[in-house]
């Protein structure tokens, strides 16, 4: 079954230079492995962002249990609804601000500063017990690159502001 | 950036697991401190490997004019010892896309909204293959809660090695044949009276994640990643992905502001536009999308830009 279509691909006269074998045997899957590892060692800190951000997602949206649970029961629609979105919110707000952050920092300070305060975060909700808002807090932590990347002390002041309220009125307990 | 899409597929299965565990009292233990527990043990594991085997990107070197560790960057990344030949032509080639991309300085140009829109549309088709309505169909029509999780994950492992034969196709495909098994739920739903648990119900749901799982979620990052160039993709990319979730959200307001209990919605409401959106999806990428194999970065935007 030929998908290429006449109309504007024949015009284009791009062609790949460097054509490289797709990999057959186990040998040479375990060559190419081998001549990319230092790549993917590189996106490991990458993978596990995303696999933490995939067990948010999936207790929101993949979790047909979501109404049964014992916080949930006590909270109205809106509460259930308004945990749900938090994170599709929260990382909409990331994405805004990342966007802009990522022509100006580095790499690795995005990663080690985002991962620290993301490690502070959940230690601060297995002591204190409030889960509501992590998401929102998250938008604080990337407040907090702003300010270190732009100086500012207005969204320094936001970002305690945001923490203050997270932290002193939450819906449910976590544990 | 099928691994990347995997982890996340990898999380979202760990999630289903929990649940299921949980649920079924398999332990008594709720599975909110299970996954807080597992994100406090994920996250110092990420910045330890990210301060150790992070390298940073040739291309934001080479954007700040810091040429030399650009080089060195490469030659680490591609497991050399010193810069050879075809290590020399990669980072001659990331430079010129810099260069050639310094030049177009306008974000929201004809040709770039163009393909942004493009990106958008296909975008949308992993939105109607993964939204809270659709997963509680086909988690809710099987026995156990991880069977779905499984076969995607299973699937997108698979498919992290054969993506690059012919990406056009696979995509084709599994948007395709995705929209196709959901109209096939939609008559299944309305026409057979115990569909909940069925035999039709499990094949059905195992045939939507594997075609859905084979290409929709990966190649829709890899071709957003390819269509931009390095100045305007983390804007595209952040817009895309911003109109995805804005959707995810409505259709989370949808399935609970609704007012019915969630297995009398009408199939139509959900299923039958999210068919329309993936066989959609197919034609779209049929004829709007270049065929971008083998390519290099700029080859592929160079495609990419040339193509409409």
């Amino acid at each position: 079954m030929n998908f290429q279509t006449d109309r504007n691909e024949s015009n284009v006269i791009i062609e790949p230079n460097n054509i490289q074998q797709q990999p057959v045997t186990a040998m040479q899957w375990f060559q190419k492995f081998q001549d990319l590892r230092p790549q993917t060692s590189s996106l490991i800190a990458g993978t596990t962002v995303m696999m933490y951000s995939g067990l948010h997602l999936g207790w929101g949206i993949f979790n047909l249990y979501i109404g049964d649970q014992k916080w949930a029961k006590q909270q109205d629609r809106n509460t259930l609804v308004l945990c749900i979105c938090s994170w599709f919110s929260a990382a909409i707000l990331g994405l805004i601000f990342t966007a802009f952050l990522i022509k100006k920092t580095s790499k690795m300070i995005l990663y080690v500063s985002l991962n620290l305060h993301n490690d502070l975060i959940y230690l601060n909700i297995l002591f204190t017990g409030h889960c509501f808002s992590f998401s929102l807090v998250e938008c604080y932590f990337v407040l907090i690159c702003i300010r270190d990347s732009c100086g500012s002390f207005c969204i320094k002041t936001i970002g305690w502001f945001v923490t203050w309220y997270c932290l002193s009125d939450s819906p449910h307990s976590w544990m | 950036m099928t691994l990347i899409h995997t982890s996340l597929l990898t999380g979202v299965f760990m999630v289903s697991l929990i649940n299921d565990q949980a649920y079924n009292e398999i332990f008594d233990v709720n599975p909110d401190v299970v996954i807080g527990v597992i994100g406090v043990v994920i996250v110092p594991i990420g910045m330890i490997f990210a301060l150790f085997f992070s390298h940073e990107s040739p291309v934001y070197l080479i954007k700040n004019q810091r040429d030399d560790e650009a080089l060195a960057v490469l030659i680490r990344l591609r497991n050399k010892n010193k810069e050879n030949q075809e290590i020399r032509a990669e980072f001659n080639e990331l430079k010129q896309m810099v260069d050639e991309d310094a030049q177009n300085h306008k974000t929201f140009d004809g040709q770039h909204m163009k393909q942004l829109l493009i990106i958008i549309l296909v975008k949308l088709s992993f939105v109607a293959s993964f939204n809270l309505p659709i997963n509680f169909l086909f988690i809710g029509s099987v026995d156990t809660n991880y069977y779905n999780g499984l076969v995607r994950l299973a699937v997108c492992i698979v498919s992290m090695f054969v993506v690059d034969i012919n990406k056009k196709q696979y995509l084709i495909a599994s948007a395709g044949l995705s929209g196709v098994v959901l109209l096939a739920t939609v008559s299944l739903f309305s026409f057979e009276n115990n569909y909940m648990g069925s035999l039709a119900a499990n094949l059905t749901a195992l045939l939507f994640q594997v075609f859905a799982g084979w290409g929709v979620g990966s190649l829709v990052d890899i071709y957003s990643t390819e269509a931009f160039n390095t100045n305007k993709k983390p804007t595209y990319i952040a817009i895309a992905t911003t109109i995805e979730y804005i959707v995810q959200i409505l259709l989370v307001c949808f399935v609970f502001f609704y007012d019915i209990s969630f297995f009398a919605i009408s199939p139509y409401a959900i299923l039958v536009p999210s068919a329309l959106i993936m066989i959609g999806t197919s034609f779209v990428v049929w004829y709007f999308i270049p065929n971008t194999n083998h390519m290099s970065l700029r080859e592929a935007r160079n495609k990419f830009f040339k193509f409409y």
